[in-house]
């Protein structure tokens, strides 16, 4: 279920020259959602500018901190741990006492991110000596306290999840319709052997050649590719791949379910074939 | 205890749920157009409507009665999944010209001296509908380690209420209000009156740009097609059987239909008091009677059939098939081929995506 959370708050930019950051006036909106593809996408809109994006990312639950600084009004600090990033954001609800409010809903949702088999690792913040003096400022703040150890991560879950935007954003995305092209379907209706070698796995009223091409061009047909594709893009591919007898062990070479799929129905075949 | 699916909403699908509990000659059909007369009178007789449209969590309260008739059959929905199956029993159960069977007969019985709330938790209670219910599932060929997926915003979950006549009145029965609707009186037909509370909704949702969908619940057209066949032979039979009376000579055509109906009907019937002339028209009409009978009794035949392979095939799990189509295309080398095309396409897409 998509969780989602819309902060109204501005940014602040950090100023080459001066080495400072600098809050910016333009009125904006931090959203935050936690997709159903477990990816929690940070975006801030700009508001002032058409709500024009001008700022997109991705964060993870342990590597995100975000807080308000001490001694700053309505300043608060989004931290990402395991890169050394700082934002800063300045509150623009109109009520004062809703900021925490939205800073607890934000963090629910960060915490929402499934990641099993947890390892604890303590945080450390290393410090950069050519920090802008605002960011220095609040790090001498931070080096007095005593830190905690930050929440636990399954470093092979971290890089599944970079897998899976990476391979997201580059849309290799291919379904199984895709590879069973209308042409191929077409010349499989026409075909005697994939007719005797199909039957008996068609419904059981239904096991002769008329009812063969009907069954391939039915939506009950291409509901279950769907339904199987989905289920090998999902995050339990490798149980997929294993309930249906094939070699699961592909999925750590191929990230992608489908063509995994593919790639061991190839290896069952000619192993099957070897055996003869 | 075993849940409630969600089942496709299709009107072979519920035809064969009807049947499946234990109704007798009714079935449901889709509607396209309300306005359209001819549709509307070859659906006939219509017992009610069952109007299906988008859910949202925002629903909407509609002014309800709370003191009612108690003979009309009012409950509400607690069973998750259900509404489909409830919609179409609120409509059966309100219906005296309806052979609803023992399972439903025995369900009313029980549950009418109940309160709504309570009406719709025994539902749950009935097993012979919850099988057949349940027997529309699509198949979950994989076991996840995960919770069952849950409808959320932004899902296809819809939502069924009936429209029913009862009593000179005109219901909505929508099991998430807290009582019947009342929409108006009829005199005759009480389907003008459902029609413009139907068609305010559908202009409502078309507003929305809501998906929605209309369904009759109506007698099974086999049923009376059949049952106009077995009319008109008794009419056949009786026009000969005076015309014969009368001395009338009956062709070899005649003779033989007379002789084919009297083997098939062995009830004595009075001989009709009608002229030669009016017989014979009488034969006539109940021929084109019977013919158009037949002809509707082979389309009704041939959609039933239709339903049966659908059906057939939503109860049915393709992955073993699929697993097999594909294990056979790597057996004749097809396969590796099948994917680099496939890629190919998927780059081409890609490259001329990012060159917009």
């Amino acid at each position: 279920m998509n969780q989602e959370v819309n902060i109204p708050c501005g940014r602040y930019e950090f100023n080459q020259e001066t080495r400072k950051v600098v809050m910016q006036k333009d009125k904006g909106l931090l959203n935050l959602i936690l997709n159903d593809e477990n990816e929690l996408w940070l975006k801030w809109y700009n508001l002032d500018q058409n709500r024009r994006l001008d700022f997109e990312r991705v964060i993870f639950k342990g590597t995100t901190i975000f807080e308000k600084v001490k001694g700053q009004h309505r300043v608060y600090l989004l931290k990402i741990t395991d890169e050394d990033s700082k934002y800063f954001f300045w509150m623009q609800n109109e009520d004062v006492n809703q900021d925490e409010m939205y800073i607890d809903k934000f963090k629910a949702i960060v915490d929402s991110q499934i990641i099993d088999n947890l390892i604890e690792f303590e945080a450390q913040i290393p410090l950069n000596q050519q920090q802008p003096e605002f960011v220095a400022n609040q790090n001498r703040q931070f080096e007095n306290q005593q830190l905690q150890p930050l929440i636990n991560i399954n470093q092979q879950q971290l890089l599944e999840l970079f897998q899976q935007q990476l391979y997201r954003h580059t849309k290799q995305d291919l379904s199984l319709s895709d590879i069973l092209t209308s042409e191929f379907l077409f010349s499989v209706i026409q075909d005697q052997d994939y007719f005797e070698a199909l039957k008996e796995y068609l419904p059981i009223d239904q096991q002769n050649i008329q009812y063969f091409k009907d069954n391939l061009i039915s939506p009950q047909f291409q509901q279950a590719l769907d339904q199987l594709c989905l289920a090998l893009k999902g995050r339990e591919r490798s149980s997929v791949l294993q309930q249906l007898e094939l070699d699961n062990s592909i999925l750590e070479k191929e990230y992608d379910g489908v063509i995994a799929f593919i790639q061991a129905i190839i290896k069952l075949v000619k192993e099957e074939n070897k055996n003869i | 205890m075993q849940e409630w699916c969600t089942i496709e909403s299709d009107p072979g699908v519920f035809t064969e749920l009807i049947n499946a509990i234990g109704v007798q000659g009714v079935q449901v059909e889709e509607i396209y157009d309300l306005n359209d007369e001819q549709q509307i009178a070859q659906m006939q007789p219509i017992y009610g409507f069952i109007f299906l449209f988008r859910w949202t969590s925002k629903g909407e309260k509609r002014e309800c009665l709370k003191i009612y008739d108690q003979d009309l059959f009012f409950a509400n929905q607690v069973i998750q999944n259900a509404c489909a199956t409830q919609a179409i029993i609120s409509i059966l159960l309100n219906c005296p010209q309806i052979e609803i069977g023992e399972a439903l007969k025995n369900y009313k019985e029980f549950a009418i001296a109940l309160d709504p709330k309570e009406r719709g938790n025994c539902l749950g209670a009935v097993d012979v509908i919850k099988t057949a219910h349940n027997s529309f599932a699509r198949p979950e060929p994989f076991i996840f380690s995960n919770d069952k997926k849950k409808a959320k915003e932004g899902d296809d979950v819809f939502h069924f209420v009936s429209y029913i006549p009862f009593k000179g009145k005109v219901y909505e029965l929508d099991g998430l209000q807290e009582g019947p609707i009342l929409i108006g009186e009829y005199q005759d037909d009480w389907i003008v009156r459902a029609k413009e509370a139907i068609l305010n909704r559908i202009q409502h949702y078309q507003e929305k740009e809501t998906a929605f969908t209309l369904l009759a619940v109506n007698q099974c057209r086999r049923f009376k097609a059949n049952k106009i066949i077995e009319q008109s032979q008794n009419e056949i039979f009786l026009s000969l059987k005076t015309l014969q009376f009368m001395g009338v000579d009956l062709t070899e055509e005649q003779k033989q239909l007379l002789l084919q109906i009297s083997n098939q009907q062995n009830i004595e019937q009075e001989l009709l008091q009608e002229s030669q002339e009016e017989l014979l028209n009488r034969l006539n009409l109940a021929k084109n009677r019977i013919q158009e009978a037949q002809i509707t009794l082979n389309e009704e035949n041939a959609k039933f059939q239709k339903y049966k392979e659908e059906n057939s095939r939503r109860k049915h799990n393709y992955i073993p098939f699929i697993l097999e189509l594909f294990k056979m295309a790597q057996r004749k080398g097809q396969l590796e081929g099948l994917l680099e095309k496939a890629q190919q396409k998927q780059q081409q897409k890609l490259q001329q995506q990012t060159k917009k």
